[in-house]
């Protein structure tokens, strides 16, 4: 019996290896631990005493079944990442079987991710990506990951933005956790609660650490709609981190639930120089976020202007200075747009409450025309490169696609009107260079991105709408 | 989203480099830049940082000499003046304070080299 | 000698260059060895290689022309190389006019005993880059260590504040050289000067004068039958002896109502006569007279752009020989309304004003000197060695003896003033207020005091403070920038900013550059000029990336943070850093002009007056009565081109410079000219484009699709009431795809397409392959087969010739702004 059995194995392993039966990697992965689990618990039973014994059965089940909590408690900590690397490979988490070189890139970049790390560690880990395949939701996250050691941080956010929103076969969940964890704190640490809120979904990707920081973010920002305590003590328990989230919890818990959004008691403070000062707190604090607060306190600034044009004659005057006050104020408001456009390039959303003819709507609109004019840049250069057959290495493409969705995001998030046009622009530049991608390259998951990104703006065309799905369905059968 | 710091431009305004009030003369202005300069060239190690109403800003001579020449053209200074022209904060700031930045998550996290600068 | 400091000033001119010297009290003209202040900028090279500068050299200049080279200011920079035949050597005009500088040097030595190692030298306000960074060169070629540069109009200014009595107001500086015409428009306010403005003409000047001369004594010899041309290169030192004598009947004309104009034995192609004429001051003012309008125009455009009216004016400084000119000095005080500062001699004003700056930025030219044993404890002091305050800041370090020497006193030499004791900060450094002497130079003592009742002499001991003007830092006088992609330009450095003066921007890539690619290079183009067009802005060097040097491909939109430093001696400097590469290029190619060929210009003039033409043409159709006249207001410069560019055929290097720089100015105008006639063109384009896309949108596009119609129509008028050219042409993209896709939907518009296809099948890139498709779409048209005809459509598009439109008029640029 065990010779027939025997033989099969022999011969089903020389026919796996030949290629005519496909396995799929997690039962290769399964079947291959199962082997040396039997057979290291069987010369630990034959050789170990009984105490020894016990404790080394629990080690081989641990290191074989779950490396996962060894790599997250002692070896990442231990900020070795050839180490790191290294245990995932050998370790092959059977969640991560598809993407196993790119998930330990993953993880030998969080063991860099506590110090300063060095050069040489970061393009060794750089150099592991590159040569790894297949590249889908764990490259991704990787690469992300590797930006933000580079202190590419845009590029890392763009990236990580991708990762979180990939379709649930194209990366694995752990990868997808770690992906919106980092997007999570990327917000919280600077105090932009509402995009904290905005990650934190419902519905079937919701992870508990983000849903837990959402709910706290409600209560921080003070939303009419946000939990009170008695539901939010059970949200914090059940999510991870508790111990690290507690004092900012505590911090929510203090903040009252208000019955509704009442607007702040307008400034009833005049004169120039008190509403420049009211601004340049507003610009300085964390309050910045909140973009109706900026908007009224610039109009304030912009109507004191007005009562200063004699003033400024007469400085001129004294001055000897042949110049008119009206290009003075002139360049004063100027300077006020080019102060207030880079928030809004930071956060969008700050700028949802700029009144038509504004000093902020003109801020706006100066970010919106920066914006046009890189996505049809880039636009312009897929259009080039599908023509001239013209692509780069997967990260690459995967850093560029990142670029050009972090700006359409952010112009989405400034002027959601622009969702149409945007589409119109980058639709058939996007579309043939993903085909491209597709057909030529066979980077299924790279195009399958660009479709869905690209059918989930499609509502205004109702052809192109058709013609992304019946793509999107291609791209799934093809993963 | 970034560190970036929106009143970097504002605290170079050339009244709060050159450490001058707004109705300085001319040549009050040009005494004033003509010591920073040269406390600049010796290498002293006060006159490379200065106090504003906004918080604390550094200088170099380049930054002293360009203070100098916007100071020199009258329409220039008049626009400088009323920007310099700042009531400091005081008073709490309306708005939602307890919404602030939770500063140490990407430390409590393990990732602070996630954010270096 | 060697106690007092040596600031030394070079007037570097078209036809006389002079040097002046200023220890703090007062300023000295140096003379040459033949007396004479002015020495003039001729060099000659004879047989044996001897290098022989002014005065003896200009005795050759009509019999030994090839060999005798004058004039060469207004080259430099360039990279024409002029020959010298008899010694078979070349030189380029920035090592000749180091040679003069040289020369000048020696005279400094000659009658003080020192070599300078420092000077400052006078450059034409509005010399661009390359022509500044030239005579910085040629500076240092001729062995001074350390050079500063100063715009003549400032120098100018300098002198003629310091002389006069302090007084507040606008007044102008008028600066006609040899060849070059500046005017400046400066403010004095409590003893600060500022320079207001510039304007000026890089080609007009005394020269142009000498030629209108010879222009009436060349009509008056055709009119007795001899015809001497200036293009005939037989002729051209017939012209020569011509014009030397010319140059003395205008100096005669000064003081005479009549000059005769003689010249011997004058050979014209073969035939030798006498020349004897008679030219009369109203002949010569006639001829003149338009030249000293334009320079009066030249004024009135800078007072204007300055708000200033007629009167305004405190005081007209004169400076350059041809100012003497008594017509000229009349139309001056009659046009502008101001008198003249007296007492100024017009042609040394800019060597005395240098030598003035030079003491003003403490340019020392004495050699460094070994220190002498000390005598005290060192300390380091910084103070201006001129200025217009009386109670400036004087600041030290002490170097030594920090621990015991706690407080500071400074006290006046003549012994009327005194500090009060200064403590010293922990590092050591003090600062003291000083007391001057008005108008005059006060010399001070520094002493330490370490609480006992003597005082410690410092190291050194004594220090010396002007009191005078103060001058801010030398302002830029053409903005200077970086060409971008789509033609326009980032600016730097504004005009009037001062220099010395640093900035960075960060630009982004356009294009995807792989590395390894031999011919793409990423270039990042160096641009000095006004104009809002890179390609009218003149390119004074291009900073380039080679993709050899890259390790990794640079995606498009790759940030790329460029700074560009600029100093005083005219040096730029550039630097590139690839942030995702970290990288860091900093050569910087083509500072020097290319030659330009004469048919490139005379192309370039025939190409400009047909589309003057054009444009003449449709202004009178559409009444633009303004349009029109400015153009033929502009119209004789292109005849002024022409001949120079004669001039040019004939060896005049400078009129083909003249010519090129006419061109271009010419171009520019008419830029401006269309872009003002596009602009309605595009609203007009704007309203048919939409009014087509509401038509088939309304019948065939769904809801959103109308709504976007209307977003982007608003968004498209409202870029072009902000004039921004590129978002509309965008926005203008987006309602024609809607208005396309809404009328494909009508059922017979994949017919109507294939019709216009089929008509035009003769200029597809695949013609058999066209007409089998053309085929196959008869037959589905007869069969009503709309999905087929469809197909073959959309093939029948890809067949279609591509329109390169890509004018590559950014000078080639590889970066955009954000």
């Amino acid at each position: 019996m065990g010779a027939v059995a025997g033989v099969i194995i022999v011969i089903f392993i020389v026919r796996m290896l030949s290629g005519s039966i496909k396995v799929p990697p997690i039962a290769l992965a399964f079947g291959v631990k199962l082997a040396v689990f039997v057979f290291t618990i069987t010369m630990v039973q034959a050789t170990a005493p009984e105490v020894a014994s016990a404790v080394l059965h629990v080690v081989v089940f641990v290191l074989i079944w779950v490396p996962i909590p060894l790599l997250q408690w002692i070896v990442v900590p231990l900020r070795m990442p050839r180490a790191a690397y290294w245990t995932v490979r050998i370790g092959w988490p059977l969640g991560l079987t598809k993407e196993i070189e790119a998930s330990a890139v993953v993880y030998g970049a969080l063991a860099l991710a506590r110090t300063s790390p060095s050069e040489a560690a970061i393009s060794w880990l750089e150099r592991k990506l590159r040569s790894s395949e297949p590249m889908q939701g764990a490259g991704v996250v990787a690469a992300g990951l590797l930006a933000a050691l580079r202190k590419d941080i845009d590029q890392a956010r763009g990236l990580l933005a991708i990762a979180d929103r990939m379709h649930a076969r194209l990366i694995p969940r752990s990868m997808r956790l770690i992906a919106r964890d980092w997007l999570v704190v990327d917000a919280a640490r600077v105090g932009n609660w509402h995009r904290v809120i905005r990650l934190g979904r419902h519905g079937m990707t919701r992870l508990r650490w983000s849903y837990s920081m959402a709910r706290i973010g409600e209560r921080l920002t003070g939303d009419p709609k946000a939990w009170r305590n008695w539901q939010l003590w059970p949200c914090f328990l059940w999510a991870p981190r508790r111990r690290v989230t507690y004092p900012l919890f505590r911090r929510a818990l203090r903040v009252p639930v208000r019955q509704s959004v009442s607007p702040d008691a307008p400034p009833s403070i005049t004169g120039l120089p008190l509403t420049l000062g009211g601004f340049a707190r507003v610009l300085e604090r964390a309050n910045a976020h909140d973009g109706e607060l900026l908007a009224r306190s610039i109009d304030t600034v912009d109507h004191d202007l007005n009562s200063t044009h004699e003033m400024i004659e007469q400085r001129l005057g004294v001055l000897g200075g042949r110049g008119d006050a009206g290009s003075v104020l002139a360049q004063f408001r100027q300077r006020l747009i080019d102060l207030v456009t880079p928030l809004i390039e930071d956060d969008p959303y700050l700028a949802r409450a700029a009144q038509p003819d504004s000093i902020m709507e003109q801020a706006v609109w100066q970010v919106r025309r920066r914006l046009l004019g890189d996505i049809d840049a880039r636009c312009k250069d897929y259009r080039e490169r599908t023509a001239g057959e013209d692509s780069l290495d997967l990260i690459a493409e995967w850093e560029a696609w990142a670029r050009l969705t972090t700006s359409a995001t952010r112009l989405l998030e400034l002027d959601s009107a622009a969702e149409n046009i945007l589409f119109q622009m980058i639709y058939a530049p996007v579309c043939n260079f993903a085909v491209y991608q597709h057909n030529g390259r066979k980077r299924i998951a790279l195009a399958h991105d660009m479709f869905v990104w690209l059918l989930a703006y499609a509502q205004g065309a109702p052809e192109a709408r058709q013609l992304l799905a019946k793509n999107v369905q291609a791209g799934i059968a093809g993963i | 989203m970034t560190t970036h710091d929106p009143l970097a431009a504002w605290r170079s305004n050339p009244f709060f480099v050159l450490e001058v009030p707004t109705d300085a003369t001319p040549t009050e202005v040009e005494r004033a830049g003509q010591r920073l300069l040269a406390l600049l060239a010796l290498g002293s190690a006060g006159a490379g940082t200065y106090e504003t109403p906004l918080g604390p800003a550094t200088r170099d001579a380049d930054r002293v000499r360009q203070a100098l020449a916007a100071l020199r053209d009258p329409q220039q200074r008049v626009l400088h003046e009323l920007w310099a022209n700042v009531a400091p904060a005081d008073g709490p700031a309306s708005g939602h304070s307890n919404a602030g930045p939770w500063e140490e998550a990407g430390h409590a996290l393990g990732w602070s080299a996630l954010w270096a600068r | 000698m060697t106690t007092r400091p040596l600031y030394v000033g070079i007037d570097l001119g078209t036809t006389n260059s002079t040097v002046a010297v200023f220890d703090g009290e007062e300023v000295t003209l140096i003379r040459n060895n033949q007396g004479s202040v002015l020495t003039p900028s001729v060099v000659r090279i004879d047989a044996r290689g001897n290098v022989i500068v002014g005065a003896r050299a200009r005795r050759f200049l009509d019999s030994d022309p090839a060999n005798t080279r004058s004039e060469f200011k207004r080259l430099m920079g360039t990279t024409h190389a002029l020959d010298f035949p008899a010694s078979s050597t070349s030189r380029r005009p920035e090592e000749l006019s180091a040679e003069v500088l040289k020369s000048l040097r020696q005279d400094v030595a000659d009658q003080l005993g020192i070599t300078p190692e420092c000077a400052v030298v006078s450059v034409p306000a509005l010399f661009e880059l390359h022509q500044t960074a030239g005579a910085s060169n040629a500076a240092h070629r001729a062995g001074f260590e350390r050079v500063e540069l100063i715009q003549e109009p400032v120098a100018s200014a300098i002198a003629a504040g310091w002389s006069q009595s302090g007084s507040n107001g606008p007044w102008l500086v008028y600066d006609l050289g040899g060849g070059t015409f500046d005017v400046s428009l400066l403010e004095t306010r409590e003893g600060l000067l500022r320079v207001v403005g510039h304007d000026g003409d890089n080609f007009l000047g005394g020269r142009d004068f000498d030629r209108a001369l010879m222009d009436v004594a060349l009509a008056k010899l055709a009119a007795d039958g001899i015809v001497i041309d200036r293009a005939n290169s037989r002729h051209a030192q017939a012209l020569r002896r011509l014009q030397v004598a010319a140059e003395d009947a205008k100096i005669e004309l000064t003081r005479a109502t009549q000059a005769p104009l003689f010249v011997a034995g004058l050979d014209v192609g073969g035939q030798v006569m006498d020349v004897d004429l008679t030219v009369t001051r109203s002949e010569y003012e006639a001829a003149i007279g338009p030249l000293i309008d334009r320079s009066l125009a030249i004024c009135a455009r800078l007072l204007a752009a300055n708000g200033l009216g007629d009167g305004a004016l405190e005081r007209v400084v004169l400076v350059g020989g041809p100012t003497v000119t008594p017509l000229l000095r009349g139309r001056v005080r009659a046009v502008l309304g101001a008198d003249f500062g007296e007492g100024l001699d017009p042609m040394t004003l800019v060597a005395q004003g240098a030598a003035l700056f030079a003491g003003t930025v403490a340019l020392d030219g004495r050699p460094v000197a070994k220190a002498p044993p000390s005598t005290g404890p060192k300390v380091w002091l910084q103070f201006p060695a001129m200025t217009s305050d009386l109670t400036p800041f004087v600041v030290g370090k002490l170097l030594e003896q920090t621990n015991t020497i706690k407080q500071v006193r400074i006290a006046r030499s003549d012994g009327e003033w005194q500090s009060d004791p200064t403590p010293c900060e922990a590092d050591g450094t003090f600062a003291v207020m000083v007391r001057l002497l008005p108008r005059q130079n006060s010399s001070f003592q520094v002493q330490g005091l370490d609480g006992s009742d003597s005082a410690v002499p410092l190291q050194p001991a004594s220090f010396a403070i002007t009191h005078g003007i103060t001058l801010g830092d030398p302002p830029l006088s053409r903005s200077v920038g970086v060409a971008l992609a789509n033609n326009r330009v980032q600016v730097y450095f504004n005009r009037g900013s001062p220099l010395p003066i640093r900035r960075t921007f960060v630009l982004h890539t356009v294009e995807t550059v792989h590395p390894g690619s031999e011919d793409h290079v990423l270039k990042v183009p160096i641009v000095q000029g006004e104009f809002a067009w890179a390609h009218l802005c003149r390119l004074v060097g291009t900073l380039e990336i080679p993709s050899t040097a890259l390790t990794a491909p640079l995606p498009v939109g790759s940030e790329v943070e460029l700074m560009l430093e600029l100093d005083r001696g005219g040096q730029l400097r550039a630097q590139a850093r690839i942030a995702g590469i970290d990288q860091i290029f900093d050569r910087v190619a083509l500072l020097m002009t290319p030659q330009v060929s004469l048919e490139t210009l005379a192309d370039a003039q025939v190409k400009l007056r047909t589309r003057a033409a054009d444009l003449s043409r449709a202004a009178f159709l559409d009444h633009s009565g303004k349009t029109a006249a400015r153009l033929s207001a502009a119209m004789p410069r292109l005849d002024e081109v022409e001949r120079n560019i004669v001039a040019a055929r004939g060896g005049d290097l400078d009129a083909g410079e003249q010519a090129r720089r006419a061109l271009t100015d010419f171009d520019a105008l008419l830029a401006e000219i269309e872009a003002e006639q596009a602009w309605p063109e595009l609203g007009r384009k704007i309203e048919e484009t939409f009014a087509m896309a509401v038509s088939w949108v309304a019948g065939y596009g769904n809801e959103a699709e109308r709504s976007t119609l209307n977003n982007t129509y608003q968004a498209c008028k409202r870029a072009f009431v902000a004039r921004d050219s590129d978002e509309v042409e965008r926005q203008l993209a987006v309602i024609q795809r809607l208005g396309e896709a809404a009328y494909l939907r009508h059922p017979a518009a994949w017919e109507w397409e294939f019709e216009r296809c089929a008509a035009r099948v003769g200029e597809s890139t695949d013609l058999r392959r066209a007409t089998e498709l053309v085929a196959k779409g008869r037959d589905a048209v007869r069969q009503r087969d709309g999905e087929t005809i469809e197909r073959i459509v959309r093939e029948l598009w890809g067949l279609a010739p591509v329109d390169h439109d890509e004018q590559k008029l950014g000078h080639g640029s590889g970066l955009r702004m954000r």
